[in-house]
């Protein structure tokens, strides 16, 4: 919708968690189990949505071209379509000058569920010197 | 019960002896308080394991003095502290059975989760991953946010110890990746998936997984690099496989 390009959006929530690894993001939705790759330019659009720049705003950063702006959105539906971004508070600041330092190259989204509905249990796992998958005097006396 | 035996994914099979085939495997760092209560949980199967494997990762407390008053036939592994994917490496390494079946220390195996994923093997014979349904409960401390609560009675097969996997599987992908702390269980089910494994389910609840403290959303917030290379891992993977 034309109204997205302006606004301001925000991961939806503490499930959605996402690492650059230089030309790939790779993003998770902890909730659903789905994760993604990001290429192209998608992860210093999804950089620059994440921190609240909005579309029309990283389009400017790229040169501002209409197709530069379409596919933007375009990857910004997918997205939300997704459930990965929701509106922020905070109204969208100002153009990302500066966000966007290199050629824009056609973004491109990546979807995987072999971890769908998977990641409900704890995932990530503590791992620690002191013991794991726990140590045993965080257990507050249980055992 | 026969051996169960199978043409799944993976080569192998049952072990053709007349036992069971399947080998318990228990990793453990500085688990004294737990450790013997885990041990039981797998002692009170019925069929009961072929062996059970503790391997002790470098632990500092008693957790060995517990695993010999606890279970003097089981294999007591000690190795200095490598950390979870290599403890289970070696548990796996020393392994007999055709199957190996996990528990971390701080978890149980429920009443009858044995014969269930026996009756479960003679039904599935192709399965390279068998799992069953998990129980959650909360240690003191621990709490149950809506994704847990949500988790009681799921089928989460990359949890091992929720079920089965076939040793010929194990060994055919490599094992766990010590490089993949943190989120080696996760990494070494994607492999078995991009591996061709047939996972397969049974209804009976075959781990009870207890949670403790709120680790999980701090963990999330400070380490989720981990589960996220393991999932990048995964899609270079893919794209090799694919190119």
């Amino acid at each position: 919708m034309d109204q997205d390009l302006d606004t301001a959006f925000c991961p939806a929530g503490t499930g959605i968690i996402f690492r650059d690894f230089g030309d790939e993001m790779v993003v998770a939705n902890l909730d659903t189990g789905i994760f993604f790759s990001l290429g192209g330019s998608a992860p210093a659009i999804w950089a620059a949505l994440a921190e609240g720049h909005s579309a029309r705003g990283i389009a400017t950063a790229f040169g501002g071209d209409p197709g530069i702006l379409a596919s933007i959105g375009g990857l910004l539906g997918q997205l939300r379509a997704e459930a990965l971004l929701t509106p922020a508070a905070s109204p969208a600041p100002a153009p990302a000058a500066g966000v966007a330092p290199w050629a824009f190259v056609t973004p491109l989204l990546e979807r995987f569920d072999d971890l769908q509905g998977l990641l409900l249990v704890d995932p990530i796992h503590e791992v620690s010197e002191a013991g794991w998958p726990l140590a045993p005097q965080t257990l507050g006396g249980a055992g | 019960m026969s051996t169960p035996g199978g043409t799944g994914t993976g080569t192998g099979s049952g072990t053709g002896s007349g036992t069971l085939g399947i080998s318990a495997i228990l990793p453990v760092r500085n688990g004294a308080a737990l450790v013997a209560e885990a041990i039981r949980s797998i002692r009170a199967q019925q069929p009961p394991v072929e062996e059970l494997i503790v391997v002790d990762d470098g632990s500092t407390d008693a957790t060995a003095d517990c695993v010999r008053r606890a279970d003097p036939a089981a294999r007591l592994l000690r190795q200095a502290p490598l950390g979870p994917a290599a403890a289970r490496n070696a548990g796996a390494a020393a392994a007999r059975g055709a199957w190996l079946a996990f528990l971390d220390h701080d978890d149980l195996w429920p009443p009858g989760r044995q014969a269930a994923l026996l009756a479960g093997l003679h039904a599935r014979p192709e399965a390279g991953l068998l799992c069953g349904r998990l129980q959650i409960l909360a240690l003191p401390g621990g709490t149950l946010d809506a994704r847990l609560r949500q988790a009681d009675g799921a089928h989460l097969p990359f949890l091992l110890a929720s079920g089965l996997l076939r040793r010929s599987l194990w060994q055919a992908v490599g094992g766990m990746r010590p490089a993949r702390d943190r989120a080696e269980d996760i990494d070494l089910y994607l492999r078995l998936l991009e591996a061709g494994a047939t996972v397969a389910t049974i209804e009976a609840t075959t781990l009870v997984y207890r949670q403790h403290g709120d680790n999980r959303s701090r963990a999330a917030a400070l380490t989720g690099a981990a589960l996220l290379a393991a999932m990048q891992a995964a899609v270079l993977r893919r794209r090799r496989g694919a190119a």
